[in-house]
C-alpha cells in the first residue's frame, strides 16, 4: 500500500466501528419501506454510490458566525506536531485538526474523487527526471505563516529531517512510517531556492504514487519558528542530526501537552485557515477561530468552529435532531431517522469513504486443507456468488440503504479506478456457484455435506492437494460488534449451507481479531482461523495494495500469494505507467484475494443554514474538512 | 471493634491486590500485543517492536506486573498512551463530576426510598403499596438506557422543556450552576436508585414491623411517628446502608450508560473510551480504582453495621 498503512489501519478500526448497529439480522430484502415509508431503503436507490444528493451551493455568502462541528466518541484530538506517532494517529487527528491549521504540501481529495487537489495544495505538481530518482518541487508563491514569513521549500526539509529524527528515536513515532519507504527512501532532501525542493530518491518510484502517497504526508513546517530545543533556544540548523534529534524532543515533548494546546505560542504559528483558540482537556471540546493572516485560495468567512465532544452516537444523534449541533456524522444505526433529520432543516448526505470493505480469507490455514480449497480460484469465485451485496445493501437489518456495492480495492469515487469497478465480477448467484462447484468434481449435498469427487489437478478436478471425500468446512470470526458484522456473517454462511458448504460463524473483538487472526503478526496462529471480517481497510489516494497484498507484505492479514499481483503492485510503485494501478485493481476486482463486501456510506448532515460549494461537502465522507469555503446564510 | 478493623482492613488489601493480578493478567496476559491493538492491522513489525519497547512490553508479564506494582506503590497509576496523560491526571479530572452526579442522585434516593419504603411496609397491600410496587417493578426492570431514552424523548425532543444533553462545562460543580442541564441524567440516575432501594427499604421494615421490640413499643403508646422514627428505622435501615456501600461504587464507576446517553463526559466514559482504545494503563487504573471503591464501600458499610449492631463483629 503506501507509507500511510499504519493511518489506515487506525481509521479502518474508527470506521468500522461506527458502522450499524443493525436491528435484526435477516439477510433478504423485504422490500418494505425504511426511512422516510417510501418502499425503498434509508439511501434511497439500492446499491447507489450515494446517500442522498448534494444541496446545491445556495445564499448569499457573508462572513462571521459559529458552527458546531461534533467530534466523533471517542475520537478526540491529543497531539499536535504534525508527525503523529501511531498511538495518538486517526484521520480525525489529521484531517480535522491538524489540516485546519498546518496544509499538506499536496492536499486531497478533489471533491468526492480521492485525488490529488492542485488548486488546494501548496506546490505545483512535482516534476520527475534522472529516470523517476529526482523529483523537483515547486512552492507556490503567496503562501505564508501566519507570523506573515513566506512558506518555504526550507519548510519541507524541516519537515522531513524531523521526521527523520523522529524515526531513528522510534518506529513508532510517526503513524505513515513503512520501513523502506517515506523518508527511507529519500536519499537526500535540499532546499535550491526559496520556493523549489529537490528531493534524491534511492530508487526509481512511479510518479504517482509517489505524489499522491507518499507527498500527501508531507507537511511543511515553520523552521524559522519552530527550530529550536527549547521556548527560549536559539534556532539551529536541522540539518545536522543531532540538532533535529533536539528540536523533535523539544516538539513532540510540547505536543503531548494537551493542557497547552490552545495557550503554547509555538502552535499558534499555522498556515491553514484556522488557529486553535480553545482546548478544554477535561471535557476534549476545542475551538478553533478564522487565522485572519490566511494566505490560501479562500479566506475563512466563518469566524469560530466549536469541535464539540460526544460520549456516544446517541447522545450526537439527539443533539441534531434538537438542532444543537450544525453538522456531524450520522451513524448508521440511525439511518432510518434521517427523515426527522431533514424534518430538522438539515441537509443528509452520504458516500463509501475511501476504503473497501471484505471478508478476509487465509491462505496459510492448513486445518482439513482450508489452504488448499481457498487457494482455488473457482472457490473463491462459488464463494463469492453467495454474497448478495445488492440484499445485504437494501436490507434493514444489514445496511439500510446506506452503502455502496464494492468489489473491489478502490471506490468507484477513484480516478484510478475503471467504469467497472462497481459492478460485480461474481454477481449473487447461487446457481453459478453451484455450477462451479459442479464442474470441478463436487458432488453438491445442499443443506448436507458436499464433498470432492474427482481429485486431481484438471480443468474439471477439485485442484491441488484436495482429497476424494474432501468436505468444504471453514470457521469465520467477525467482529462482535456492531450487530451488522454477524448478520452479514450469518447470511452468507446460511446461504453456504445450501450447497453443503458449512461456515460456522463466531464473534470476536476487533482487537483480537487484529492481533491474532493476522498471519504476519501472529504466525503460530493460522491454523486457528480460515476467515474474517471487521470493517475493511481504508486506502490512500493511489489505492496500491503494496504491503497488504503482495506476497511479502507485512500487512497482507491472509497470506494471499499471487506472482500476477506482486508483478502487478510493482509496477504501480516502480513503474512509468501512471495509471498502472487501475490493472492491479483489475486482476485483483477478479482474483479474490478476499471476499468483497458493501462498503458503508460516511453520511453527513448539516444544517441548511449552512452553504458553500458543492465540492466542499462531496469530500465530507472522506473526513476531510474545508470549512473556509462554508458560510452561514 | 479495633481488631475487628484491622482485619477487615487487611482483607481488603488483600483482594484489591487480587483485582490488580487478575485485571493485569487479564488485559495483558489476553492480548498478544499491546501494540498491534494500538498501531493497527497494517502496522509495521517494525514499528510495533517499537511501541512494545518503548512500553515496556517486551518484558514478561512477571516483570511487566511488579514494574507496573512498584511505580503502583508510589502512587503512580501510569501514563495513557492514547491520551497523552497520566492516569491520575484522568481520572482525578473525571472523578469530581462523576461523584457530583452519582452523590447527588444517592442522596435524593436514600431522600426519596426511605420513607417511601417503610410508608409501603406501614401501608403493606393498599392501593398506594401496589400502585408504588408497580412504578418501582417497572423502573427497576426498565434498562437505564431506555428509562433515559424515554425522558429525553418526551422532555427534551418532544416538550422541548429540557436539553437532551448534560451540561457540556467541565466544572465539577455544574450540577448546581446548571441544574436545568443535569435535571435529566439525575433523575434518571435517582430513579432506577429509588426502584433499588425502596425494595429493600419495604422488605427490611416489614421484617422489624414484626419484631417484638415493634409491638412493645406501640403497646407502650408511642405514636406511630415515633414508633417508626425511634425504634424502626435504625433496625430496617442496616440492610440497606449495606446495599447503599455496595452501589456507591457502582454509582461512582458504573454510570457508565447515563453519561454515554446525555453526553456527560465522568468515569464510565473513560473507561468505555479506553477499551475502544485498547488503552491498558487507562484500564487497568480505572479497574483497580473501582475494585477499590468497591471493596471501601463494602468495608464502609460493614463498619456502620458493626457499630450499630456489635453481633456482627463475632460473624
Amino acid at each position: 500500500m503506501s507509507s500511510s498503512r499504519t493511518r489506515r489501519a487506525l481509521v479502518t478500526a474508527t470506521l468500522a466501528a461506527i458502522l450499524p448497529l443493525a436491528a435484526c439480522s435477516g439477510g433478504s430484502d423485504d422490500g418494505k419501506a425504511a426511512a422516510g415509508g417510501n418502499g425503498a431503503p434509508a439511501g434511497g436507490k439500492s446499491g447507489s454510490q450515494t446517500f442522498g444528493e448534494l444541496p446545491a451551493e445556495s445564499g448569499t455568502p457573508k462572513d462571521g458566525g459559529t458552527i458546531d462541528i461534533a467530534q466523533q466518541p471517542g475520537a478526540g484530538p491529543y497531539y499536535v506536531l504534525p508527525i503523529v506517532p501511531g498511538a495518538f494517529n486517526s484521520t480525525y487527528v489529521t484531517y480535522q485538526f491538524q489540516r485546519l491549521m498546518y496544509r499538506p504540501l499536496y492536499w486531497f481529495p478533489e471533491g468526492a474523487s480521492p485525488k490529488v487537489n492542485p488548486a488546494l495544495s501548496l506546490a505545483e505538481l512535482p516534476e520527475f527526471s534522472d529516470d523517476n530518482k529526482t523529483v523537483t518541487i515547486k512552492l507556490r508563491p503567496g503562501y505564508t505563516w501566519s507570523d506573515g514569513s513566506a512558506v518555504e521549500a526550507g519548510d519541507v526539509v524541516f519537515f522531513i529531517n524531523l521526521l527523520k529524527a523522529a524515526l531513528k528515536k522510534n518506529a513508532a513515532n510517526w503513524g505513515g512510517y513503512t520501513p523502506g519507504q517515506f523518508p527511507d527512501n529519500v536519499m537526500s532532501a535540499k532546499a535550491t531556492s526559496a520556493n523549489v525542493l529537490t528531493l534524491k530518491l534511492k530508487e526509481k518510484y512511479n510518479p504517482e504514487w509517489f505524489t499522491a502517497d507518499e507527498l500527501t504526508s508531507v507537511i511543511p513546517l515553520p523552521a524559522k519558528q519552530w527550530a529550536r530545543a527549547s521556548a527560549d533556544g536559539p534556532i539551529l540548523d536541522h540539518n545536522s542530526p543531532k540538532n533535529a534529534e533536539a528540536i523533535y524532543t523539544y516538539l513532540d515533548k510540547a505536543s503531548r501537552d494537551p493542557a497547552s494546546f490552545a495557550t503554547n505560542p509555538l502552535w499558534q504559528t499555522v498556515n491553514g485557515p484556522y488557529r486553535l483558540s480553545g482546548f478544554d482537556v477535561t471535557t476534549n471540546f476545542y475551538s478553533m477561530t478564522a487565522n485572519e493572516a490566511y494566505t490560501g485560495s479562500q479566506k475563512p468567512r466563518i469566524k469560530t468552529l466549536n469541535f464539540r465532544p460526544f460520549t456516544s452516537e446517541t447522545a450526537k444523534f439527539n443533539q441534531l435532531l434538537s438542532g444543537n449541533l450544525t453538522m456531524a456524522t450520522v451513524d448508521q444505526s440511525h439511518v432510518g431517522q434521517v427523515s426527522a433529520l431533514k424534518a430538522a432543516g438539515y441537509n443528509v448526505y452520504g458516500a463509501p469513504r475511501m476504503g473497501f470493505n471484505f471478508i478476509m480469507l487465509n491462505f496459510k490455514d492448513t486445518t482439513d486443507n482450508v489452504d488448499k480449497l481457498i487457494g482455488q480460484l473457482y472457490i473463491r469465485q462459488a464463494l463469492q456468488h453467495l454474497i448478495d451485496q445488492p440484499g445485504y445493501i437494501a436490507s434493514k437489518g444489514m445496511y439500510n440503504g446506506a452503502a455502496a456495492e464494492s468489489y473491489g480495492t478502490a471506490p468507484a469515487s477513484s480516478p484510478y479506478a475503471s467504469d467497472t469497478v462497481a459492478t460485480a465480477p461474481y454477481p449473487y448467484d447461487p446457481n453459478a456457484a453451484r455450477k462451479l462447484l459442479e464442474d470441478h468434481g463436487w458432488k453438491v449435498v445442499p443443506n448436507g455435506a458436499t464433498t470432492c469427487e474427482r481429485p486431481g489437478t484438471g480443468a474439471t478436478e477439485c485442484g491441488a492437494g484436495i482429497p476424494q471425500g474432501q468436505t468444504i468446512k471453514f470457521n469465520l470470526f467477525h467482529r462482535s460488534e456492531p450487530q451488522l458484522h454477524s448478520a452479514v456473517s450469518t447470511a452468507f454462511a446460511s446461504e453456504a449451507r445450501k450447497l453443503g458448504m458449512t461456515i460456522t460463524v463466531a464473534p470476536k473483538t476487533f482487537s483480537f481479531l487484529i492481533q491474532n487472526y493476522n498471519v504476519p503478526a501472529a504466525p503460530s496462529k493460522a491454523g486457528e482461523w480460515a476467515m474474517s471480517t471487521w470493517g475493511g481497510f481504508s486506502t490512500t489516494p493511489y489505492p496500491t495494495m503494496t504491503g497488504t497484498f503482495d506476497s511479502k507484505g507485512s500487512g497482507n492479514v491472509g497470506a494471499y500469494d499471487d506472482p500476477k499481483t506482486d508483478e502487478l503492485i510493482q509496477a504501480s510503485v516502480h513503474g512509468e505507467d501512471r495509471q498502472a494501478v487501475q490493472a492491479e485493481i483489475e486482476h485483483l476486482r477478479t482474483d479474490l484475494p478476499v471476499l468483497w463486501l458493501p462498503n458503508a456510506h460516511t453520511i453527513w448532515a448539516w444544517k441548511n443554514t449552512l452553504s458553500g460549494p458543492q465540492d466542499t461537502f462531496a469530500a465530507l465522507p472522506t473526513t476531510v474538512l474545508t470549512p473556509e469555503y462554508w458560510y452561514l446564510k | 471493634m479495633i481488631q475487628y478493623v484491622l482485619r477487615r482492613l487487611a482483607t481488603s488489601a488483600i483482594v484489591v491486590l487480587g483485582v490488580s493480578v487478575i485485571t493485569f493478567i487479564i488485559l495483558h496476559g489476553m492480548s498478544g500485543s499491546p501494540g498491534r491493538a494500538i498501531l493497527g492491522v497494517q502496522a509495521s513489525a517494525e514499528a510495533v517492536a517499537a511501541f512494545n519497547r518503548e512500553n515496556g512490553y517486551d518484558d514478561s508479564i512477571v516483570v511487566q506486573y511488579f514494574s507496573y506494582l512498584g511505580k503502583l506503590l508510589h502512587g503512580d497509576l501510569g501514563y495513557s498512551y492514547k491520551l497523552n496523560q497520566s492516569v491520575n491526571a484522568l481520572l482525578a479530572e473525571n472523578a469530581g463530576r462523576t461523584a457530583m452526579l452519582a452523590g447527588v442522585a444517592l442522596l435524593l434516593a436514600i431522600v426519596i426510598a426511605v420513607p417511601l419504603g417503610v410508608f409501603q411496609a406501614v401501608k403493606r397491600n393498599s392501593v398506594g403499596d401496589n400502585v408504588v410496587t408497580t412504578l418501582t417493578f417497572v423502573a427497576y426492570s426498565m434498562p437505564v438506557f431506555l428509562f433515559a431514552m424515554l425522558l429525553i424523548q418526551v422532555f427534551a425532543l418532544g416538550l422541548g422543556i429540557l436539553p437532551a444533553q448534560a451540561s457540556q462545562s467541565s466544572s465539577t460543580f455544574v450540577i448546581f450552576t446548571e441544574p436545568r442541564a443535569m435535571l435529566l441524567p439525575v433523575l434518571t440516575l435517582t430513579g432506577v436508585t429509588v426502584a433499588l432501594y425502596s425494595r429493600y427499604q419495604r422488605s427490611a421494615a416489614l421484617d422489624q414491623l414484626a419484631q417484638d421490640y415493634i409491638r412493645v413499643a406501640r403497646a407502650k403508646g408511642l405514636s406511630t411517628r415515633m414508633v417508626l422514627t425511634r425504634h424502626l428505622l435504625r433496625n430496617a435501615c442496616l440492610p440497606l446502608v449495606t446495599l447503599i456501600g455496595m452501589t456507591i461504587p457502582l454509582l461512582l464507576a458504573g454510570n457508565l450508560v447515563v453519561e454515554s446517553v446525555f453526553n456527560y463526559p465522568g468515569l464510565g466514559l473513560l473507561f468505555f473510551n479506553s477499551l475502544n482504545n485498547q488503552d491498558y494503563p487507562v484500564l487497568l487504573g480505572y479497574t483497580l480504582v473501582a475494585s477499590t471503591l468497591t471493596v471501601l464501600g463494602n468495608l464502609l458499610a460493614d463498619l456502620l453495621v458493626a457499630a450499630s449492631d456489635p453481633r456482627t463483629q463475632r460473624a
